[in-house]
């Protein structure tokens, strides 16, 4: 009889594998986005199992409700057909048999059960309170990691202000602009001319 | 039970299948950000899943910071997208080459 949660982690793990899968063969870039949100959405599943239930619900309310707006309104900005295509997909494919064989040995090498079994490991489900409840969170954030905390909403602001300043357009020689110095200076005596001249009859 | 090596292989599979993603997409600049968004995501799986097995909170303070970080960093990156876009009208990395680097 398999548990719950073992059975809750394969459905969501192979969602998550095959999301990541279409977002890195995937042609179109707006499937990609849109399998990019399903991995993101599979893994605050996944994170959630283990009990981290502020950062599961943060990746779905900051990543997929903002980054991946984001994403998507950048690539619906552009023309589908300025994307480059992949020539030759399948000459890369020694890289890829090289890269997960030194995966697969790492693996055998460190993830070993025995490499772990001396520890106590918890239960996924162990009380009324999950580890990373917003409660405990902020508890340990606002305290012991209070200078990292202002520290990243310090790069957070330079990150604004570096987007902002990148994206903005300058201004060309043939558009209208209102520049509001010269309205604040214009003087009533070098738009009207005022002519005294004699009351003429119809 | 705590799934640890279980959550450990999928996020070790995870990071090599956007790592691929990395060398066959190596043109196109979105597709790069989403392939690097992906590996940070594999990498906060590990963090997530020793965090509950040491039941300690510092794993999940650190994925707090990376996801923040990544937030900076993709917001940055997708400005400078557009302003590649805006002034060569291509996303092809190639296109990027006066530095003959």
């Amino acid at each position: 009889m398999i548990d719950i949660v073992t059975l809750v982690f394969y459905q969501f793990a192979v969602i998550l594998l095959v999301a990541a899968t279409l977002v890195v063969v995937s042609k179109n870039p707006v499937k990609s986005v849109l399998s990019l949100v399903l991995a993101f959405f599979a893994s605050s599943v996944l994170w959630m199992l283990q009990q981290a239930e502020f950062l599961s619900l943060a990746l779905i309310f900051v990543y997929i409700g903002a980054v991946m707006t984001l994403f998507l309104f950048v690539v619906l900005m552009i023309n589908a057909d300025k994307i480059p295509s992949r020539n030759r997909v399948w000459a890369f494919f020694p890289f890829l048999i090289a890269i997960a064989s030194v995966f697969v040995y790492a693996f055998y090498r460190a993830f070993s059960p025995d490499n772990f079994s001396s520890l106590q490991s918890f239960s996924s489900y162990d009380g009324p309170t999950m580890l990373g409840s917003a409660e405990n969170i902020s508890s340990v954030l606002y305290t012991d990691y209070v200078i990292a905390f202002e520290l990243v909403a310090i790069l957070l602001l330079i990150a604004i202000i570096a987007s902002i300043a990148l994206s903005k357009r300058e201004v060309q020689a043939g558009r209208i602009k209102q520049r509001i110095s010269n309205q604040v200076a214009a003087d009533p005596k070098s738009r009207i001319r005022m002519v005294k001249m004699e009351a003429e009859d119809k | 039970m705590s799934l640890l090596i279980e959550y450990l292989v999928l996020g070790a599979v995870l990071f090599v299948i956007s790592l691929f993603g990395l060398i066959i997409n190596r043109k196109n600049v979105i597709a790069l950000l989403m392939c690097i968004e992906l590996m940070l995501l594999a990498v906060n799986t590990n963090f997530v899943a020793f965090s509950n097995y040491y039941h300690d909170l510092s794993g999940q303070i650190f994925v707090f910071f990376v996801l923040a970080v990544a937030a900076a960093e993709s917001a940055i990156g997708l400005a400078i997208f557009v302003l590649m876009y805006r002034s060569r009208a291509t996303v092809d990395l190639d296109a990027m080459a006066e530095l003959k680097g």
